[in-house]
């Protein structure tokens, strides 16, 4: 959810990653271009994410 | 407070609650117990405790469990059909370890039945109440005032082993009228540290639950409570004698049909045949120290009860095969009178059995 | 001066949640439990669990917690609330909870104006028992028991519970939100907070409708099941107020 919410559209599953639940979890692939605005903490279901904007 | 008031069984039972602290009440009207809600909706707002007619008796058996998970005393009230609808609330206040007292006027069944009293829920209180393993508290009053003496007890003991309590009453213990000394007035007392009544940020949160997904941590739980029923079992077995001594013939009833036997039994001492009564006051634990006591010497046992034959079975199973046990019933709202159960002490006395 | 967003609230566990995989429970947790914090009433909540996909939110939650019987959750907070009116009761169910075997004390609750606050997830389906029919689900869906879709003759029509509820003098705030992306999320967390803060303030019975996902029973990816929410769901549920004796002026 956080892959479709990012306006910048910098997150994306990382396919070469899977965690202890058995899934792809998401990664940053241009974290200068990471604007910090939140969107994806908003979105996400675990408290996954979390983005320090300074 | 020793003064002695005339009050009907139904009314006693609402009073009885107050006087233990109980400020919670939450029940659906049902012949013929509507009179314990009635009287209840008067009762408490005017004493700050809490009255609410719910949509149904499963609403109410709910509103029962959330009002005990948030560490109060209270109860419910309802007739033989509202204990069916309760099943499944009684089965989750038992598998959450919640104390809250049910009260049971019976009445005829099966279905709807009838509005007479009967006691066919003797296998529902003891055996069946809802799903999985666990038991009631239950007890069977005979006189208006052993139902409000009972009613103390069995919300002490409620709160004391964390189980639900049911007091088994009848029909006729509900309607009729007898003179009672009511109990010292108690007050509510906050102290129950497992309840789910807000943790104010001091401790660790409470979950009043009765999910356990783990088949190990269930089965550890179940065993833990059986534990606890297992010193029910041994401390809290309750029953009267009355000339059981040196009867041959003895009579094993509850509630309404004690009352009944125990004329029959006086009369059919002038004839001079030993009879005896040997009355259950707690269903459960059912009073087999007592029962075994007598085995030895009495020459056969006679459950008398209205329903089909309940009791008679743990009668059975406690004089384990020693010696004969018969059984005579009435049942459909159809109370047995004295002589009845007289000619079956006759009959018994005479060998038939 | 660093600010970090996505804190877990304090309210909410740092316990794994077992949602699947796109499913919007997790969301309504997160937002519940901010709200919780916010309002500084994690001490004196009461939440009540409820059965489905969320049972185990008494594992989730940092408020004590009652475990309620399927259908049962606003009887069981009736209970907690009468005997503790100064905690803050809320109860967390879906639709199948809350609309179909729960839809007697739902309906009740409400005409009490139980001061309660009541989650309901509605995704139209039911989920932990395996992608059955709802009370919710829409014509022509298909599930796991209406495998040719529903035809409302035979199964019959869906249940649009805020629009019923709106009718029941007691509720105090009946809104319908969702969280399919951040405008709505944040609109979500508005509502929830003001049930609360109704609740505080003693209204009366308030119920946040939340139009959720479903993607594990819907039978599609996460992203899919979001835009179906949004072609499917919305149109037959549309958000909005219902109610609110806030707007209306009236106590």
């Amino acid at each position: 959810m956080c892959v479709i919410a990012c306006p910048k559209k910098i997150l994306s599953l990382d396919h070469s990653v899977t965690n202890s639940k058995g899934y792809h979890p998401a990664h940053v692939t241009d974290a200068g271009a990471c604007i910090g605005c939140g969107s994806c903490t908003i979105m996400c279901p675990d408290c996954a994410i979390k983005v320090e904007v300074d | 407070m020793a003064e002695k008031v005339l009050m009907k069984g139904n009314e006693a039972i609402a009073e009885a609650a107050i006087a233990a602290g109980c400020r919670h009440f939450f029940g659906y009207p049902i012949t013929p117990q509507t009179e314990v809600a009635a009287y209840m909706s008067k009762r408490m707002p005017k004493i700050g405790g809490v009255y609410l007619q719910a949509e149904s008796e499963v609403a109410s058996i709910n509103m029962v469990l959330g009002a005990g998970a948030a560490g109060v005393r209270v109860m419910t009230s309802t007739s033989s059909p509202g204990v069916s609808l309760m099943s499944e609330g009684i089965s989750y206040v038992a598998g959450s370890d919640v104390p809250c007292l049910i009260v049971n006027v019976e009445r005829g069944g099966p279905g709807l039945g009838g509005i007479q009293p009967s006691q066919s829920d003797y296998f529902q209180a003891t055996k069946a109440t809802g799903h999985g393993d666990f038991h009631m508290l239950v007890f069977a009053p005979s006189t208006v005032q052993e139902t409000v003496d009972l009613i103390s007890d069995a919300f002490d003991l409620g709160d004391k082993y964390r189980m639900p309590t049911m007091i088994l009453s009848d029909g006729l213990l509900g309607q009729m009228m007898e003179p009672v000394v009511l109990p010292e007035q108690k007050e509510p007392v906050d102290n129950k540290d497992w309840a789910a009544k807000g943790h104010q940020g001091k401790r660790a949160h409470n979950v009043v639950n009765s999910l356990y997904i783990e088949p190990q941590v269930l089965e550890d739980l179940n065993k833990a409570r059986f534990e606890k029923y297992k010193k029910i079992i041994e401390t809290e077995q309750r029953a009267e004698e009355y000339l059981a001594d040196d009867a041959d013939i003895i009579i094993v009833a509850f509630g309404a049909s004690s009352r009944i036997a125990h004329s029959a039994i006086d009369m059919a001492r002038k004839q001079g045949i030993k009879a005896g009564l040997i009355r259950p006051i707690t269903l459960w634990p059912f009073p087999e120290k007592i029962i075994k006591k007598h085995v030895d010497h009495a020459k056969v046992f006679l459950s008398v009860e209205m329903n089909m034959g309940q009791m008679v079975e743990d009668v059975k199973l406690t004089v384990e095969s020693k010696k004969p046990v018969c059984f005579f019933g009435r049942t459909g709202g159809v109370v047995p009178t004295p002589k009845e159960v007289l000619a079956q002490i006759v009959k018994l006395n005479g060998g038939d059995y | 001066m660093t600010k970090v967003l996505g804190e877990r609230p304090k309210a909410l566990l740092d316990v794994p949640l077992h949602y699947c995989p796109g499913c919007t429970h997790g969301i309504v947790h997160r937002l519940v439990a901010e709200v919780i914090d916010e309002l500084g009433i994690e001490g004196k909540t009461v939440g009540v669990a409820s059965v489905g996909c969320s049972v185990f939110t008494y594992n989730y939650f940092g408020c004590d917690m009652v475990q309620a019987p399927h259908g049962r959750a606003p009887a069981v907070a009736t209970g907690v609330k009468r005997a503790r009116p100064d905690n803050v009761v809320f109860t967390y169910q879906g639709d199948g909870d809350l609309a179909a075997i729960g839809m007697g004390e739902t309906v009740h609750a409400a005409a009490r104006g139980e001061n309660i606050v009541a989650i309901f997830i509605n995704n139209a389906i039911y989920g932990m028992t395996g992608g059955q029919m709802a009370p919710t689900t829409l014509p022509g869906m298909v599930t796991q028991t209406t495998p040719y879709g529903r035809d409302t003759s035979v199964a019959g029509n869906p249940i649009r519970v805020c629009e019923l509820l709106s009718s029941v003098n007691g509720v105090a705030l009946a809104e319908r939100v969702t969280v399919d992306c951040v405008k709505n999320v944040k609109a979500a967390k508005r509502a929830i907070k003001k049930a609360f803060e109704y609740q505080m303030a003693g209204k009366g019975y308030c119920i946040i409708e939340v139009v959720s996902t479903c993607p594990t029973n819907w039978g599609m990816s996460a992203g899919d099941a979001i835009q179906w929410l949004r072609d499917n769901m919305l149109p037959y549920y549309p958000l909005g107020v219902y109610k609110d004796v806030g707007e209306e002026g009236k106590e």
